[in-house]
């Protein structure tokens, strides 16, 4: 804030000399440059997002409300199908379209690091699989009780149905077994996103071309680069997707 | 760290304080150092966050939650720290009961922007804030289980009075999903009154504490001292709201929720509260802090409100949920 922001008015109400009031406000002061600031950053979001519906989001929706619907006119409680509908309609989310994954990418923040502070900002694909390895094992593991919960709240559902619902203690029951489902999945789905584990360079998410600029190479020397490896400035600096990029830089200090 | 709810702000104003106290923050970085620019910024685009449509989804009982014990807790606190505690500054006061009773860091730079408190108050406050946080997001789930609480409840609870969003979905998580649905929405509910408390001290601050002897304060004066950012993250969001109800609740959750907010402003926020931190972290005079902190006062009253927001949302979580409206909660 200004110091001009900071003034106090005067008992008359018109304010200290220089003080900024009226429609000037609007361009000269510290307020109004934040709204204006968070408008375009908004807008552009807005644009990015809104034009670009994930394919088939519509039928996608009216598929999973249909199946919503059926079951909630069926049953008395919410079903296993019932839950599997709204998982569907939750998977489908602009930010798992490629343009929202490019610009995650771009504005994620730097990632976690356990013993070397360089991890938040380096990550190579040894480390990665590294990391998925250890992932797996517990994946595995909440992977199969989550099968197995759901496999249980299917039986106990089936048998609620059988008696037309009528039977409220095995409606209980199996309200009981799909809530243990359900944090059983949850549990299984946060394992599994470990489980994606990839090489990262958090400087520069889209492009090789900021990979020569974080080891401060020169532009001919990343063209040269670029051009004997075929990498274009759109693809991933992931080590996955271009693994000679580090063993050239090394060889040209070297 | 991260897992002890050590996150970003930390480390930010950590790292900007160790450059400022030690060799001192370099002349071509101070006029980067624009703290307040950063956080109102931020604010409004924290503003796309608040959806009414959610809000209505949770109904009554949420919003009993948040909107009658948040207001209730920061006044008492304001209260008792300017009568009993003797709170040498009022700024900080206030400060430290937004954040201890609203949401922590965020709340706490609205209110301190609105009545114009010093950055070491600030970085005082924000620091109570991430200490209390990281001690209830870790301590509260494992008491909930002890106690046998149930996940909507104990979701309920932890959403009225764990500080950051971020750790509040974490500490529900914990607990299941019924509990983190409830605590994330409750948090989000309260989320609304940073733009409300924001605007009510900056009417208080003009119209009592900043005010000459012997002079009125007219509807014009107040609407210049009307931090106008407050303006910004209340359109916002009502415009986000519209939005969001135009396109209906699953196509808003698609585009929006999980596009143009996880995917945009919520990222583009998080930066802007992140250079903030560092500001603070770089304007931020270690003496002048401890000067404030002399008694041990700012803690005894960030305590004292916090232990009286856990009573008091306890009580009326317990009734919202199970007494006034069960059909509601049975619904979740």
């Amino acid at each position: 804030m200004t110091a001009k922001d900071h003034q106090q008015p005067d008992a008359t109400g018109a304010g200290e000399p220089g003080e900024i009031r009226g429609w000037p406000e609007l361009l000269h002061t510290e307020d109004y440059w934040a709204i204006w600031l968070g408008l375009i950053l908004i807008v552009a979001a807005l644009i990015v997002y809104l034009p670009r519906p994930p394919a088939g989001l519509e039928a996608s929706l009216d598929a999973a409300n249909t199946t919503m619907r059926r079951e909630e006119a069926r049953a008395p409680l919410r079903t296993v199908a019932w839950y599997e509908a709204l998982d569907a309609k939750a998977r489908l989310k602009g930010t798992g379209e490629p343009h929202g994954k490019t610009l995650m990418r771009l504005l994620a923040k730097p990632h976690g690091w356990e013993n070397n502070p360089l991890h938040s900002l380096l990550g190579d694909e040894a480390r990665a699989a590294e990391l998925r390895a250890a992932a797996e094992a517990s994946y595995a593991g909440k992977a199969a009780t989550a099968a197995a919960a759901k496999n249980a709240a299917q039986a106990i559902e089936a048998l609620a149905r059988a008696s037309r619902f009528d039977v409220e203690s095995l409606n209980e029951a199996a309200r009981t077994e799909i809530a243990a489902w359900r944090d059983a999945r949850s549990a299984a789905s946060s394992a599994a996103k470990k489980t994606r584990a990839a090489a990262y360079i958090t400087s520069c998410r889209v492009s090789p071309w900021c990979a020569c600029a974080w080891h401060y190479c020169s532009a001919s020397a990343c063209a040269s680069w670029a051009s004997r490896s075929g990498a274009s400035p759109g693809g991933s600096c992931s080590s996955s997707r271009s693994p000679s990029w580090r063993t050239w830089l090394r060889n040209r200090h070297s | 760290m991260k897992e002890y709810g050590i996150g970003y702000a930390a480390w930010a104003i950590l790292f900007g304080m160790l450059i400022s106290n030690t060799v001192g923050t370099p002349g071509w970085v101070k006029p980067a150092v624009r703290t307040e620019f950063f956080i109102k910024t931020g604010l409004v685009l924290l503003g796309a966050e608040i959806l009414f449509g959610k809000i209505v989804t949770i109904g009554i009982p949420g919003i009993f939650v948040a909107w009658l014990v948040t207001p209730t807790v920061l006044i008492f606190g304001f209260i008792v720290g300017d009568r009993w505690l003797k709170m040498p500054s009022k700024t900080l006061n206030v400060t430290i009961c937004a954040a201890a009773s609203v949401c922590g860091v965020s709340a706490a730079i609205a209110t301190a922007t609105a009545c114009r408190a010093k950055k070491e108050e600030l970085t005082l406050a924000v620091g109570l804030s991430l200490i209390f946080t990281s001690l209830m997001m870790i301590g509260m789930p494992a008491m909930i289980k002890a106690m046998g609480m149930g996940q909507i409840l104990g979701g309920a609870w932890m959403g009225g009075t764990i500080d950051a969003t971020g750790a509040v979905a974490a500490a529900g998580a914990f607990l299941g999903e019924k509990a983190l649905y409830t605590s994330a929405t409750i948090k989000m509910i309260q989320n609304v009154m940073i733009g409300v408390v924001a605007f009510c001290v900056a009417l208080y601050w003009t119209m009592r504490i900043e005010r000459r002897e012997g002079t009125t304060v007219g509807a014009m004066e107040i609407w210049y001292r009307l931090p106008k950012f407050v303006l910004g993250f209340i359109g916002v969001s009502v415009v986000f709201s519209i939005i969001y109800g135009f396109m209906g609740n699953d196509a808003g959750y698609t585009l929006i929720d999980h596009g143009v907010i996880r995917g945009g402003t919520k990222l583009l926020r998080g930066w802007m509260f992140c250079l903030a931190f560092v500001s603070i972290g770089l304007a931020t005079n270690f003496r002048e802090l401890a000067d404030h902190f002399k008694g041990g006062k700012p803690l005894i009253l960030y305590a004292g409100t916090q232990g009286f927001n856990l009573l008091l949302t306890l009580l009326i979580a317990w009734l919202a949920f199970f007494k006034v409206f069960p059909h509601i909660t049975e619904k979740i």
